[in-house]
């Protein structure tokens, strides 16, 4: 090609680039990166003793924490709001950049929620029998993907039930990229509700968790599963009156929190107004529990149908 | 206690636009383009306590940008291809179908038309051509800054790059009629019935 040729590729190049709109500059510059201006905190020497060290650090925080206060997460609210879809795309890229070649979280999520900066986006593919939780600030380090299967192996829920939830928990702050299988596994902090409630039943998760946390994530739980048509609204209580309300929508359940505190009940608010609420921690139970092991289909350990009704109000 | 370090922000802001006209040209998609940078700024923002100390921090953002590019060929041309089809079905470039209502509007058209051909010419280069292509011609990087940029040996960038003129000559020239030939199915508004 001549050099007047290359020229009039320089100026049709030039042209081409000029003709993008440039919504997306403004966007890329309003963005807080919190990029990291130390050297990474862990030494590649010993990394392994390290991780089991923060490991056992998180067990313990888990078990010990009573509500959840002194929350680190800036404007974290435990009401959820709407978020707007700019925030739920911007969470997304940051999901996607984590969960890297192989899988994206694509379409429309099958529910979001807003709480403070934090935008929270769970996706679904029933056919392929997996769910994402994809939480993000917005920022290349404020991110945690959850990515779980076997919820959709399972019975649906009554029109008046809960499906048994999924759950993760981050790790200690500073200590990214965990996954955690909990499948046939009691995790610690469903232990603790089993063990606070007096249920003395083994709760066993239906469903294999991964959860990927960058370095500026603490600790926070979540929780999601399938509700029944019926479902209004769920709220969590966790002692000393801490609530949590969750976002219901098409058919499932979520709700996050920051801290190392476990709800002690469950609140659930049908569309007649009437509200089934875990009574106390002496009867709260799960009246199909499963007895070991992983159960792909069946109803086993499936719904909290052990919360009675005690109350039958109007919504809270 | 230092105080907040904002130089991030302060690169964001100066290349955000540069890093934007490239991945668009990697990509031909906006949306491809933006979900690119962002990937690339997220990898320069964990490695910022290194990169900030370079000679040219935007330099290596170009680097982890083109790279990401190539790296993720696969899925992202596959996108492209797909919105770029979507596209082409909405758009009939004769203009038997689509009325401008004004002036500006058939100038827009115009200039949608008159880009077409480099368009589909450029998707039809493999990842590493377009890049090559790019560089060399878009930035005006040398032999040398390009295979620098790349991660490859000076050999390779000129090969590419005589390969993918000779290919770029092929598929635009109008005096050729086997380039147009060449060009016409990147066109499928053109090939439906």
């Amino acid at each position: 090609m001549s050099d007047i040729r290359e020229q009039n590729l320089r100026d049709a190049l030039i042209d081409l680039a000029a003709s993008r709109s440039t919504d997306a500059d403004s966007r890329l510059c309003s963005r807080d990166y919190h990029p990291r201006t130390t050297r990474a905190r862990w030494p590649a020497a010993g990394m392994a003793g390290t991780v089991i060290a923060a490991v056992a650090a998180t067990v313990v925080v888990l078990l010990s924490s009573a509500a959840p206060r002194a929350f680190a997460y800036a404007g974290w609210s435990s009401l959820p709001t709407t978020p707007t879809r700019s925030a739920v795309a911007a969470a997304t890229v940051w999901c996607n950049a984590m969960i890297g070649a192989g899988k994206r979280l694509t379409g429309n999520p099958v529910l979001s929620e807003a709480r403070g900066k934090y935008t929270a986006a769970v996706y679904t593919n029933p056919s392929a029998g997996w769910y994402d939780v994809c939480l993000s600030d917005g920022t290349a380090t404020g991110t945690a993907v959850g990515s779980g299967h076997g919820i959709f192996a399972l019975a649906a829920p009554g029109p008046d039930q809960l499906g048994l939830p999924a759950g993760g928990e981050s790790t200690a702050p500073g200590f990214p990229g965990t996954v955690s299988d909990y499948r046939g596994k009691t995790p610690a902090w469903w232990s603790a509700l089993a063990s606070s409630t007096g249920a003395g039943k083994s709760i066993v998760p239906q469903s294999k968790e991964s959860l990927q946390a960058t370095s500026d994530m603490g600790i926070e739980h979540y929780l999601v599963g399938l509700a029944g048509q019926n479902v209004r609204s769920v709220r969590l209580l966790f002692e000393q009156g801490v609530t949590v309300d969750a976002t219901v929508r098409r058919g499932w359940y979520f709700a996050w929190w920051p801290g190392a505190a476990l709800p002690a009940r469950i609140a659930v608010t049908r569309n007649t107004g009437a509200r089934t609420t875990s009574p106390d921690p002496v009867t709260v139970g799960w009246e199909q529990a499963c007895s070991t092991g992983y159960q792909q289909t069946g109803s086993c350990g499936v719904f909290a149908t052990g919360l009675r009704q005690v109350t039958t109000s109007a919504d809270h | 206690m230092a105080g907040v370090d904002h130089s991030f922000d302060r690169f964001v802001v100066a290349c955000s636009r540069d890093l934007m006209n490239t991945a668009y040209l990697l990509c031909l998609d906006e949306l491809d383009a933006e979900d690119l940078v962002q990937e690339c700024l997220m990898c320069v923002a964990k490695r910022w306590w290194r990169v900030r100390d370079m000679d040219s921090p935007r330099a290596y953002a170009r680097r982890v940008l083109v790279n990401l590019a190539i790296d993720g060929r696969g899925r992202r041309s596959r996108r492209s291809a797909e919105l770029a089809q979507s596209r082409w079905r909405n758009l009939d470039l004769d203009g038997e179908e689509f009325e401008p209502a004004d002036d500006r509007a058939q100038a827009a058209l115009e200039s949608v038309i008159a880009r077409a051909p480099l368009m589909a010419a450029l998707r039809r280069l493999t990842p590493h051509q377009r890049t090559v292509i790019i560089l060399r011609y878009f930035h005006d990087l040398s032999e040398v800054e390009t295979a620098r940029a790349l991660g490859c040996r000076t050999g390779t960038v000129k090969s590419s790059t005589a390969r993918a003129l000779a290919r770029l000559h092929v598929l635009i020239d109008p005096s050729d009629g086997a380039g147009r030939a060449s060009a016409a199915p990147m066109q499928p508004g053109k090939d439906e019935p």
